[in-house]
């Protein structure tokens, strides 16, 4: 039972991780591209706690905790940067952040 | 009875405890009153400095000592230890007339220079996949601060963009490898991991194999490699030159001993399966760095490519046996560190009043109106290009020894071949400064001494290393053995 729960939740994970994969090469907002990078990193904290949970052991559910945090952190940073390139260009479009070549 | 040896993080922590103490000295300095910032962190970072080469020449002061059996002390995590807070405080000199002269001039390059140092000593120093990422993520999220830091300047907050866009997408790779290795051996302890990959079943290799994958994508993109270079160029350029200094040089050493722990140290037992995937990298980097850089006409955007060509060069020397292999890139590390550090550092002391020299125009008459400038300029690129008695040359003999020890003479044979063709775009700039006449007037920054006593050691270490290699090379070999 436990086996087939834990491979059905990494499986998940990576249909999740691909998800946010994709979207951050198709999506152009900068706010949406984030979000999509939060949903890999969540995708392998799934994986991470199935696993742990699978294993018995704690490390994968630890990590979890510091993948949140530091996630926190990211978001803090990436979003000043984000409004000081608003502040510079009034658009969130990717395409438009133009002047070094992408 | 439980005891943690807290020796090993001391340098670590001296310097965290330094950027507090510039953040803190930073907000109870008098406006108009001169700024502690720089002395403080010079102090810090030669404490660092000094600590860490006290405690590589003994073990009584903590040589080979773990904490909690996941951050290390030892020869490999010191040897990186005394290259990076040594390439921190070269940044620290360049920067201060850099950000005079081109605005911005504030204190948090220094805190957000020392956290990122943080990170990059942490990220050599773990031997377990959880403190691995967190100092990763500490280095990181530092840099993306740094790469913006010239808030007026719309390229540098693009710069900054990017490269957290990058930054978090690889991150989020790196974990994704970490957690299939985890479910395949129960524990993010490096050494664990090992005894469960070497033992997997049939079924489970695959799992392994995949996890390697996602692991070199996430590392391939920390050290610039193609295909996952993308944004160096962008980033490079946009960046405060200071700042891109300290990425080229400190971030791809930091990235580089984390990739050589996990790999050649922890994943011995799927060498067949990350060997010719690396080879291959290598190749592809080496060509497209190389071949990049002739195309472009600005110098940071040049001197990007040409990091990722270095990229190249340094994973060509992976696919050997460990310990060569480990030698001749922790060698090449310190060279190429040094070189990269002088190059950026010597186009930073140049800019004048928020002019940047960054075309071959802007640096033509050099050779004329600052002969030691253009001299060490000079050295810095043969350097780069790999030409006899510099650190350069020496340094990509061994890589390119490794690869060939291991059966990858057509690797070798790339490397050099493409070495050729860099010389083609490192040169002309050397042409530019001594061949061309400058315009009239003279439109560069006379470098300050503490940015004078920078160049000086960049040139020092990479004239030095070429000519007599020999105690890096023995320092390299015993740090390489203890992975």
């Amino acid at each position: 039972m436990t086996g087939s729960l834990v491979q059905h939740a990494v499986l998940l994970s990576v249909v999740l991780f691909t998800l946010g994969a994709l979207g951050v090469f198709l999506r152009r907002n900068v706010i949406t591209i984030f979000m999509c990078i939060e949903l890999m990193l969540n995708a392998v904290n799934l994986a991470f706690v199935a696993f742990s949970r699978s294993l018995g052991t704690f490390d994968g559910q630890v990590l979890v905790f510091f993948v949140m945090t530091v996630a926190a952190a990211e978001a803090a940073v990436g979003l000043a940067i984000v409004i000081a390139l608003h502040r510079h260009r009034d658009t969130l479009d990717v395409d438009s952040f133009n002047l070094l070549k992408w | 009875m439980f005891a943690v040896d807290l020796r090993p993080l001391l340098p670590a922590l001296i310097v965290a405890i330094t950027a507090l103490v510039v953040l803190l000295a930073q907000a109870f300095t008098p406006k108009g009153s001169r700024s502690p910032s720089m002395g403080l962190t010079v102090t810090g970072l030669a404490g660092a400095l000094l600590l860490s080469l006290t405690m590589a020449a003994d073990a009584r002061y903590g040589r080979g000592a773990t904490t909690g059996g996941t951050y290390v002390a030892d020869d490999f995590a010191l040897f990186f230890h005394v290259l990076l807070i040594g390439l921190a405080l070269m940044a620290t000199l360049l920067s201060p007339a850099y950000y005079r002269e081109n605005g911005g001039e504030r204190g948090e390059f220094y805190t957000l220079m020392l956290f990122s140092l943080v990170g990059m000593l942490g990220l050599v120093s773990t031997t377990e996949m959880i403190s691995m990422f967190v100092a990763l993520e500490i280095m990181s999220v530092a840099l993306y601060a740094l790469a913006g830091t010239r808030r007026d300047q719309i390229e540098s907050q693009e710069s900054a963009l990017k490269y957290f866009v990058t930054g978090a997408f690889a991150s989020a790779f790196l974990l994704f490898g970490m957690a299939l290795l985890y479910g395949l051996a129960g524990s993010t302890q490096l050494a664990r991991v090992a005894r469960g990959v070497a033992s997997a079943s049939p079924e489970q290799v695959p799992l392994a194999v995949l996890g390697c994958g996602l692991l070199i994508v996430g590392f391939g993109f920390k050290v610039a490699s193609v295909p996952f270079h993308m944004w160096t160029p962008d980033v490079y350029e946009g960046a405060p030159t200071t700042v891109t200094a300290l990425m080229a040089a400190g971030v791809k050493a930091a990235a580089f001993g984390a990739f050589l722990r996990v790999f050649p140290g922890s994943l011995p037992a799927l060498r067949e399966e990350w060997v010719p995937a690396l080879a291959a990298l290598a190749a592809i980097t080496m060509v497209i760095g190389n071949l990049g850089a002739l195309a472009q006409s600005n110098l940071k955007r040049m001197l990007a490519f040409s990091s990722v060509a270095h990229a190249g060069y340094l994973m060509s020397g992976m696919v050997g046996q460990s310990e060569a292999a480990g030698q001749a890139v922790l060698f090449y590390l310190v060279a190429y560190g040094a070189v990269n550090m002088g190059t950026f550092g010597l186009l930073a002391s140049l800019s004048k009043g928020g002019r940047e020299p960054l075309s071959l125009q802007d640096v033509a008459g050099l050779g004329e109106r600052r002969p030691a400038l253009a001299a060490a300029l000079t050295v810095f690129l043969i350097s780069l290009t790999g030409v006899p008695i510099s650190a350069g040359f020496v340094g990509k003999f061994y890589l390119f020894g490794a690869a060939v020890n291991a059966g990858y003479t057509s690797l070798a044979i790339v490397g050099v071949l493409m070495s050729v063709v860099s010389a083609f775009y490192y040169l002309r700039v050397v042409v530019a400064m001594y061949m061309r006449e400058g315009e009239g007037e003279d439109a560069w920054a006379a470098p300050e001494a503490s940015a004078r006593l920078s160049l000086l050691v960049a040139v020092v270490v990479t004239l030095g290393l070429g000519v007599w290699p020999a105690p890096v090379l023995d320092l390299a070999r015993a740090a390489a053995l203890a992975l």
